[in-house]
């Protein structure tokens, strides 16, 4: 019989199952959706379903094989050779549906053997889905207006029901005898798997909807937000709790699910590698995950998330690339590109580690109710240093995430975070765009004086290799905190040949706000001694500056410097038109007997 | 064409300024006055003037107009002034140039401190040694390898494992009795190439005692090397056999042990 279905292909499939047409109205735009009654019947059944007994497995799809692991047992259940894979492997029950040259086959998940395939007519797989022996399969042309797809309906080795859909089908799932397919952007149709009949719809009014995930804990649809099944869903967003995360934000911006109306990412894609990967929490209401976390694979990195800011709660540093990931209670399980298995706990440590024996390009995974045990391993690392450990990451493939640490760790209040951020703006090898992140959030760090005045007091030195410090940052950084003990450490790097132009003009502007009298003398030799050669732009700002920092610390004793300067015989152009700028800026408001006089001298 | 005028100074310096006049207290002021005017061309008379007239009442005037600010010509000019002059009292401006943003005025002003020797010289050498510049970090090597004591022996011993090419000269010029041995202990660091101007010079200065030159001659001796026995060579050709002491038969008995 199974042979016999390969020969004929998709057509002699669907006719010898009997359903070309069986689906009676399911699909069709007449259909009934968000009926009180229906979606309730389709809740009752989900809650009367028994536990899927799906084994806890990782598919992993090398270049040349397709191979199961057992994570209970920690073995290897088969490896089967395969040659053009086009798709990730699709979970789905007891199957695993690969798309390989142009046939979509499913294999058992017992042995690896090819329960049926199809010829995929130049369709690509959106996704599969499956509950013990009964499975769905999507294969759609993708897209929007004119697309068409088709839904198979397995049960046990064989096809029951075929559904020619003239619209774009997602991903869906399987579970206590109903198949949930998303269509349409906005659709869930719930279909019986005996029958193939729809016997409920969910419009979404909410969000798009392209994946259904349907397990133990509930059904949840969506693509950008997520919703769930309820008692009273409905299509609005708060009859399904919709959670919507501004996930664009995150290095490579993965919404919780990508489109699945968009043609399916090759096998070493790197989308495989950056996701965002959750579990939704039993219950009903508003969306809410295990553990409170989502999680952000990014290659070699996994952050772990707070749902409702998406602030990162850890950072792991994996030794290879991330090619798989499901989270459950108590953390998330991590397949990476050398073969291993790694589950990191709620605090990020790895809690039991394992290796497949093979290198895969995408790993799929699934816990059920599985949670690998396993004490920590290694000292529990303070999430600041993790996270200016990750922004130090040479993987030039990992800069946005390396930003993502820099934002994070800005965002922590803990003063000694200040010293952290010092260091990632004091090194020259990070990337331009992330030093200056690191830059920018050290300067508005609200606390860490004493890392401030430890770092200044570093000064440049060949013999002693070290560096300048970023005294701009610094000094902004001195004058946001009001730390009037930086005065003398500016003071020095003023007179420091190291301090670059740019800097000269933000440390001034520190000495100026910081209001310490003791600036005073050196900034007016610093104008004095250097008036004569500002001929660049960057000096004379930086002159520009020194001067307005000396008016507001010397009011008009300053401002007679200034004029001295402006009239001096080698005050360049460039300087000589900023300089008037600030004498112009600084002026002080006329007395009013002044004003009087001189209103009564212009009307005499 | 600023060197061209600069050198047209030291020269008119050296021979043409007729002591009498270049002390004349009038040309003193005019050269002053100059240094006020708002014209270039002045200015530039106006510190020529004071270098030829070589009187360091006109150091003051000349530090005090630098502090005012100039053009880089000028500058570099007034600087190497200030070198020619030799007055000690040029030591707060210079100071103060050693830490110029220009690394030209750095290295004139490096210069210009050896030069002059003004009371902490050497603390001003020895951190110039520590200049981005590697010509500042040379011309301070320099400098203090010139003006002798040890003020600046431990930055130079630093310098020398930092590899500042003109260190290791300056460290064998200055280097005490005592310093010896960490100088030879520095050849295992920095290899003996980059050692061989210090112990060049350690051979052949006047004022180092003879204990200390045998130190070296025995280390020469034990490393036995082509160029350890060219300095010894080098050591034995340059010292009358009278003044040589042991160190010079030290290295006489040697040679030809090391040839063979």
């Amino acid at each position: 019989m199974i042979s016999l279905l390969r020969a004929l292909g998709w057509v002699g499939i669907a006719a010898l199952a009997g359903c070309g047409g069986g689906s009676g109205d399911a699909f069709r735009t007449t259909f009934a959706d968000n009926e009180p009654a229906a979606l309730a019947s389709v809740f009752a059944r989900l809650r009367a379903a028994p536990p899927s007994g799906d084994a806890p497995v990782a598919v992993a799809l090398t270049e040349d094989a397709l191979v199961a692991w057992d994570l209970e047992a920690g073995r290897q259940l088969w490896s089967q050779p395969v040659a053009g894979a086009r798709s990730a492997p699709h979970l789905a029950g007891r199957l695993v549906v690969l798309h390989e040259g142009d046939r979509v086959v499913a294999r058992r998940l017992s042995d690896g053997r090819e329960a049926f395939g199809v010829a995929d007519e130049h369709f690509s797989v959106t996704g599969a889905g499956g509950d013990g022996d009964t499975a769905a399969i999507v294969l759609s042309t993708t897209g929007g207006v004119g697309a068409q797809s088709r839904v198979l309906i397995a049960r046990g080795d064989g096809i029951a029901h075929r559904l020619d859909v003239e619209s774009s089908v997602g991903a869906p799932d399987v579970r206590g005898g109903l198949v949930f397919v998303p269509w349409g952007s906005q659709n869930v149709s719930v279909l019986d798997a005996s029958s193939g009949a729809e016997v409920a719809r969910l419009r979404s009014h909410a969000g798009v909807v392209s994946h259904v995930r349907a397990d133990e804990r509930g059904v949840v649809f969506g693509q950008a937000g997520l919703g769930r099944l309820g008692a009273s869903a409905g299509g609005d967003a708060e009859s399904v709790g919709w959670y919507a995360p501004d996930s664009a934000r995150l290095p490579g911006g993965p919404p919780p699910w990508r489109s699945a109306y968009d043609p399916p990412a090759a096998p070493n894609s790197a989308m495989h590698k950056i996701r965002l990967v959750w579990a939704a929490r039993e219950g009903e209401g508003a969306m809410a995950f295990t553990d409170d976390a989502l999680y952000l694979t990014f290659y070699r990195f996994v952050f772990a998330l707070a749902p409702e800011d998406l602030s990162v709660r850890w950072v792991h540093q994996h030794p290879s690339d991330v090619v798989g990931a499901s989270a459950t209670d108590g953390g998330v399980l991590i397949a990476d590109a050398a073969g291993g298995l790694s589950f990191l706990g709620t605090d990020g440590r790895p809690r039991m580690q394992a290796s497949m024996g093979a290198r895969p390009l995408v790993v799929e995974l699934r816990l059920g109710g599985y949670v690998p045990a396993g004490a920590p391993q290694g000292e529990l690392v303070a999430v600041a240093d993790q996270l200016l450990s990750a922004a130090q990451n040479t993987d030039s493939r990992l800069v946005p995430g390396r930003e993502l640490a820099v934002r994070a760790l800005a965002a922590q209040s803990d003063p000694a975070v200040t010293q952290r951020l010092i260091v990632l703006c004091d090194d020259g090898s990070l990337p331009g765009p992330l030093r200056a992140a690191a830059c920018e959030s050290l300067a508005a760090r609200p606390s860490g004086g004493e890392a401030l005045l430890a770092a200044l007091r570093r000064h440049a030195s060949f013999l002693e290799e070290t560096t300048a410090p970023p005294v701009g940052p610094l000094a902004r950084l001195a004058s946001n905190l009001s730390e009037r003990a930086a005065v003398p450490l500016l003071v020095a790097h003023l007179a420091d040949p190291e301090t670059s132009a740019p800097d000269v003009a933000h440390l001034a502007v520190a000495l100026g706000a910081l209001g310490d009298e003791s600036a005073i003398e050196p900034l007016r030799d610093f104008l004095w001694l250097y008036h004569a050669e500002a001929t660049d732009d960057p000096s004379a700002r930086a002159l520009a500056a020194v001067a307005r920092a000396l008016v507001t610390l010397s009011g008009p004793a300053g401002r007679e410097t200034v004029r001295e300067v402006v009239d001096a015989p080698y005050t360049p152009a460039t300087a000589l038109g900023l300089l008037v700028e600030v004498l112009a800026q600084t002026e002080p408001e006329q007395q009013p007997a002044e004003s009087e006089a001189e209103a009564a001298a212009a009307e005499e | 064409m600023r060197g061209i005028a600069n050198a047209a100074l030291a020269l008119g310096l050296l021979f043409t300024a007729p002591p009498a006049l270049a002390q004349s207290r009038g040309e003193l002021a005019e050269a002053i006055e100059r240094l006020s005017s708002r014209s270039p061309s002045e200015v530039r008379e106006g510190i020529e003037a004071l270098g030829l007239l070589g009187n360091t009442r006109a150091v003051r005037p000349l530090a005090d107009r630098i502090a005012r600010g100039l053009p880089p010509d000028l500058l570099d000019m007034a600087i190497e002034t200030l070198s020619i002059l030799g007055d000690p009292a040029a030591g707060p401006v210079l100071f103060r140039l050693a830490h110029h943003r220009r690394a030209e005025v750095r290295l004139g002003a490096a210069r210009a401190i050896a030069s002059t020797n003004p009371p902490g010289a050497a603390r001003a050498l020895a951190g110039a040694l520590s200049d981005s510049d590697p010509r500042v970090r040379g011309a301070a090597a320099d400098g203090l390898g010139m003006l002798g004591g040890a003020a600046g022996i431990d930055a130079l011993f630093l310098a020398t494992q930092r590899h500042v090419p003109e260190a290791p000269t300056a460290l064998g010029r200055i280097a005490r009795p005592a310093d010896v041995e960490r100088l030879l202990g520095l050849i295992g660091s920095v290899g003996f190439d980059a050692m061989t101007p210090a112990i060049s010079e350690l051979l052949g200065r006047d004022d180092l005692a003879d204990a200390a030159k045998l130190a070296v001659v025995v280390r020469l001796t034990e490393l036995a090397t082509p160029g350890a026995r060219q300095l010894l060579s080098d050591f034995v050709d340059m010292t009358p056999e009278q003044s040589g002491g042991r160190a010079r038969r030290a290295a006489v008995e040697a040679l030809p042990r090391m040839q063979q």
